[in-house]
């Protein structure tokens, strides 16, 4: 990856708030999910989000782009709330324009790939730039084959996703979101569908994407991606933020009961 | 029709004679069929998406629809059509009453099979393609429907070969398809079984027909896969 992938990722102001949750709670039903969550990412900077399975992570990331509704407090994209506002003392949802108009600037790559099927790799990367952000056909094919080739696929850009391989689906997949230049690029276990031969590949092209300078909120089991490439690592437990801290220290002690056990579970297996 | 002439023709030869009759109402049998497998469509399409709402009034609505289509009987839709609606003074022809009872009915068959191919597709690619921006509709149209409809093809090809022998039941209106057809020859020669027999192997050719193209449009799809 020579070129640089993102206009989006030479910001101006660096260190402003692109994502803030401010007193995140969500229920399924009677099952809290999400307690009080409180967390700022700023720009360029990559965050990496671990705990135990069942532990919120997932859920807290498709807050930010509404796949998630919430309860309680707000997620702020820019400084401008995603899907629901306070109007006069009353929550109110966002109309659906508005929602549909931020999701198109925030990327997300998901555990099970989510392509298009019936598309070609090529065609899945075109197919926001089309029909969401209008873009003519060619000048969107253009940016496709760019993308495509900066995640090492220009020469997979006809292939049906079945005919690709986990690794390449998940290049494509990332491709897809990054063509969009996205204010942030959030990752939902981008490698826990994938064969261990292939994490590898996913990983450096992940690892690109934070050198462009793309702010970056991924959850991932990837400790080693953890400590190389994270800003900061913050642990959920149960719903919870329980620590954020900076990767070396991390690693050296969490400084948390739980988040020490969980780091020994995992230097166990990986062992 | 020549009655007598056609007895002593014996059934091969009385079938080459009413045979550009036959065929004409075999027109009339296939005109239902196609008219009420595209409103029947149409109808399908609104019912499934009415009960995949978020809406609950639209749900039950929906609900309601293929409830009552699908559990009384065609031949009682077609009588309250044709023959109950006048009583409002709506007066609909046979054949238009006709089409209408086979649309709704069909519809309600239709939506069930629409809503379920539909709901067969991961939830994986509405997120995505909501999550790139895509308004509902659009996300139905660019990645849900062009999914769904390989895996609806099977069921609507019955169902549409389902149509053209319900069509039958129309006859009991008056409409001059395939089978009231038959019933005039019939009665006309007192040869019930000659003409019952042409009528039976015309829909045979019909249901083959629908069955083969489905066949083969099911392969061509599975090419592009």
């Amino acid at each position: 990856m020579s070129k640089p992938l993102a206009d989006g990722a030479a910001e101006p102001m660096p260190g402003t708030p692109v994502v803030e949750f401010r007193g995140v709670s969500k229920w399924f039903g009677d099952l809290h999910v999400l307690k009080n969550v409180s967390l700022t990412v700023k720009r360029g900077e990559v965050v990496v989000i671990c705990g135990p399975s069942g532990s919120g992570k997932s859920t807290l990331l498709r807050t930010v782009n509404y796949l998630e509704p919430i309860q309680e407090g707000q997620v702020l994209i820019d400084g401008y709330p995603i899907g629901r506002r306070q109007v006069g003392g009353h929550w109110v949802e966002d109309t659906q324009a508005n929602i549909n108009r931020m999701r198109s600037e925030i990327g997300i790559v998901f555990q099970s790939f989510n392509l298009f099927p019936h598309m070609t790799a090529l065609q899945n990367v075109m197919e926001g730039l089309v029909t969401v952000r209008k873009m003519p056909p060619a000048e969107a094919e253009g940016a496709a084959r760019q993308t495509l080739d900066q995640v090492g696929l220009g020469d997979r850009m006809a292939h049906r996703p079945s005919k690709l391989s986990g690794g390449q689906q998940q290049r494509v997949a990332i491709a897809r979101a990054l063509a969009m230049r996205p204010k942030v690029m959030l990752f939902d276990e981008p490698t826990s569908a994938l064969d261990p031969e292939l994490i590898g590949e996913v990983l450096s092209v992940m690892q690109e994407v934070a050198r462009e300078g793309y702010t970056m909120l991924v959850v991932t089991h990837e400790m080693g991606f953890a400590r190389e490439v994270a800003n900061r690592i913050v642990f959920m437990d149960n719903g919870e933020v329980l620590l954020e801290s900076a990767p070396e220290q991390f690693f050296r002690d969490p400084g948390h009961a739980r988040a020490r056990e969980f780091l020994g579970r995992l230097l166990w297996h990986a062992n | 029709m020549p009655r007598q002439g056609l007895v002593d023709l014996g059934p091969f030869g009385a079938f080459l004679k009413v045979a550009p009759y036959l065929t004409r109402s075999v027109g009339v049998t296939l005109e239902f069929t196609v008219v009420a497998a595209i409103f029947g469509l149409a109808v399908g399409l609104i019912i499934a998406l009415m009960k995949m709402s978020r809406y609950r009034p639209f749900r039950t609505l929906g609900t309601l629809y293929t409830w009552f289509f699908r559990g009384t009987p065609l031949l009682v839709q077609i009588f309250l059509v044709y023959f109950g609606l006048p009583q409002y003074g709506i007066n609909l022809p046979p054949f238009l009453a006709g089409a209408l009872a086979l649309s709704l009915n069909s519809g309600a068959y239709l939506s069930e099979i629409i809503r379920a191919g539909i709901e067969s597709i991961p939830v994986g690619q509405m997120e995505a393609a909501r999550s790139m921006g895509m308004s509902y509709g659009l996300a139905m149209r660019r990645v849900i429907i062009p999914q769904a409809y390989r895996r609806m093809l099977p069921p609507i090809v019955n169902e549409f070969v389902a149509l053209l022998k319900d069509s039958s039941l129309v006859s009991v209106i008056g409409a001059v398809e395939l089978m009231l057809a038959s019933r005039q020859l019939s009665s006309a020669t007192a040869r019930p079984f000659w003409f019952y027999t042409y009528a039976a192997v015309y829909y045979l050719v019909g249901t083959t027909v629908f069955t083969q193209l489905g066949t083969w449009l099911e392969r061509r799809l599975k090419e592009y896969e």
